[in-house]
This record gives structure tokens, sequence and C-alpha cells, in this order.
């Protein structure tokens, strides 16, 4: 089965909400995070993509970050949401669900050809 | 298997951040710094693990990223409107420089407050156009007038006589009324006057050392002044209020032992 091309603009919507699930169920580092993406299925997520989200995230205090040594190479940064980034979480949940069920509402009764296509 | 971060690894990386820098600085609110920090440090572990040309490649194009920080974190303005603005502080600034420059090398600058022809040779020209004092065949080949000059302020100024072949300064003190008064002191080459107020120039005219035609005049408008003021030092030329003359109607022949602006 070949995937839908996806929206960016979807995708930049919900990304910092995957962010948050993500290091709410495990701290990670940069890197270690654009794996746990792909292996979730957004295969084209990069650091390029990601940094920029972490950066605002930490900025906004929903995550923490701490050095944890490594043995290859420089320590790596770990993130993990803080309280506030688990409150954020709940929040920025219960709105997607909310709007996942009002798409899944919308989305059946829509025409999946437009007018014109049914005219002879 | 970890990768191996060599020394060309890093400097593609600083390469790679000063483009990003250069991409962000205008218009990033965040501190430029604390982003770039973590870049170096977030790139250079995933580096170590996929090696530095993957690490630089999953961050794309700097200027995209830089974009990106910036939908992120906020812009502080259009970059084009800020450089607009720098331009025009730049501009601004360089005048301001350049205006007080001109304004500062104008400020040495002294007043003719008055004249007197002290020497009786002098004479008004009743054939001249204009006001012209003449001293026609003066007993020593020289003569003398007083001029007043002022300091209009606002900080003291020293005076100098500048000197030519044919004239000679001197500064006198004056006392209350701007009249010469000995007992403030003697002549001098140079003086200080304070702001707002007068001395005394001596103005001595004479016949060069050197032989004259008959019926020759020599005419002044005006005397150099070197004047200084706060450190600058500017020559001023202060105009005598008429033209003044020294005319010769017969051969004129230095006396010997001449002295240039001496004479008398």
């Amino acid at each position: 089965m070949v995937p839908a091309q996806r929206d960016p603009q979807l995708l930049k919507g919900v990304l910092p909400m995957l962010v948050l699930a993500l290091l709410a169920e495990r701290e990670s580092y940069g890197y270690e995070l654009v794996d746990r993406l792909s292996d979730a299925g957004l295969v084209d997520v990069a650091t390029g993509t990601l940094y920029p989200v972490l950066s605002r995230l930490e900025r906004d205090d929903l995550v923490a970050s701490r050095l944890v040594a490594s043995p290859a190479g420089p320590a790596r940064k770990y993130y993990r949401p803080t309280p506030a980034g688990h409150a954020h979480l709940t929040g920025a949940d219960a709105a997607w669900r909310d709007l996942v069920a009002v798409v899944q509402h919308v989305m059946p009764t829509t025409p999946a050809a437009g007018p014109d296509d049914t005219q002879e | 298997m970890p990768a191996t971060v060599t020394r060309a690894d890093r400097k593609a990386l600083r390469q790679y951040l000063r483009k990003f820098s250069w991409a962000t600085q205008d218009y990033l609110r965040t501190p430029l710094q604390r982003i770039r920090a973590d870049l170096r440090h977030d790139t250079l572990a995933a580096a170590g693990e996929i090696g530095m040309g993957q690490a630089l490649a999953d961050l794309g194009d700097p200027r995209a990223l830089a974009d990106r920080f910036a939908d992120e974190h906020g812009r502080r303005g259009v970059r084009g409107a800020r450089l607009g603005v720098r331009i025009l502080g730049g501009a601004l600034a360089v005048a301001c420089v350049v205006g007080a420059v001109i304004g500062l090398r104008a400020l040495p600058r002294v007043e003719n407050a008055g004249q007197t022809w002290t020497d009786e040779w002098f004479q008004l020209d009743p054939n001249a156009w204009e006001p012209t004092y003449l001293a026609t065949d003066p007993a020593d080949g020289s003569a003398t007038m007083e001029i007043t000059v002022r300091n209009p302020g606002p900080f003291p100024e020293t005076i100098t006589g500048v000197d030519t072949e044919v004239s000679r300064t001197t500064l006198h003190p004056t006392g209350p009324g701007g009249t010469i008064d000995g007992t403030q002191g003697p002549a001098q080459r140079t003086l200080t006057v304070p702001a707002g107020e007068v001395a005394v120039l001596r103005l001595t005219i004479s016949l060069p050392c050197a032989p004259v035609a008959p019926d020759t005049t020599i005419g002044f408008t005006g005397t150099d002044l070197r004047v200084t003021m706060i450190g600058i030092t500017r020559t001023v030329t202060v105009p005598l209020g008429a033209n003044v003359g020294l005319r010769t109607t017969e051969q004129w022949e230095p006396p010997p032992g001449c002295v240039p602006g001496e004479l008398g």
C-alpha cells in the first residue's frame, strides 16, 4: 500500500504534541526522538524539523533537559516533559480527540467527487 | 556503530552554523547563542552516531532551518525593515559626527567690535568708492590702527596675531570699557580672551623691506588671527571695517637692517 502524501502543515500542527507524548513515555535525546518518530511512521521528520520544535518547547518550559554522558561522542541532551508539559499534553490530547471526532463525523458525508464529475 | 567526528567534520559544522547564524540574526527573538549552542551540541552528538555528513543533511538548508526556528520562536521583525532602520541609523550617526566636526571646526571665531584710526597718518580718502583710509608717506614707513576684537563664546579663546611681510600685530589686554589699559599687562603676541570679552589688537602696516616704486599703495581689508578654542585652532580673518592702505608717493628704500613688518 502506498502511503498518502502527508501535508506538512498537518504535521506541523501535531508534531509538538507527538513529541510531548513520546517524551512522556520515555525521555530521549534529539536524534533518538527522530528515530522514534520514524519508527512510529513519521519517516519524513528529520532533525531539521525536530530541533526547532524541541527548542520552542524548552523555551516555553514544556520540556526540561539534562546532559547524559555518552560512551560514543559528546554527552546527549535528554528531554522530558515538565509538569506544565504534561498538562499541556493532556489538553492537546483532548483537543486532538475532539478534532478527530469532528473530522470523522464530517468526512463520511463528504462526496468523494465534486458535482461536476457526476454530470454526463 | 559510532562514527568518528573529525576536524574536517567540525569545520563543516562551523560553516553550517555560521550560515545559520547569518540567516537568523536579524529576526530570531530567542537569544541566538543558546539556540546555536544547542544545535552544535545536538549535531555533534548525532554525528557521533551517523556521521557529520548525514547529520548536516538531516538539518537541511541552514536558511530553511533558520526559518523553522523563527516560525517556532517568533520573529522580531522583517529583515529588510530592520536592515533599513540600521542603514538609516548609521547614516544619521555619520551625519551627526560630520556635523559635530564641522560645527566644532567653525567654532573658534572673533568679531570686530570697532576700530580706531590711531595714527594721524590715516585719512579718509574722499575719492574712493568705498570707505578707505590711507596713510600716505608716513614718516617711518608705517602706520598703526586699533581693532577691538570680541570673543563671542561660548568658551575662552587664545588669539595670536598672524604677521606678514608688511604687517605686524600685537594684542593688548583691556580694562573697563574695552580700552587698552596698561595696568592689565603689556602688549602680547598671544592673548587669552574669556567668552564675551574683548581685547584690542594693534595692527601696524609697514612698507616692505624692499624698494617700492612711487605711487604704490599696500591695501588691507582684514587681518588674520589664529584662534584656538577648546583645542581647535582656526585662522580667522577679522574685517577692518574699511579699506586700509599705506601709500608712498616717492620711491621707497628700506633702511639698513630692515626687519619685515617691524618698521617704525
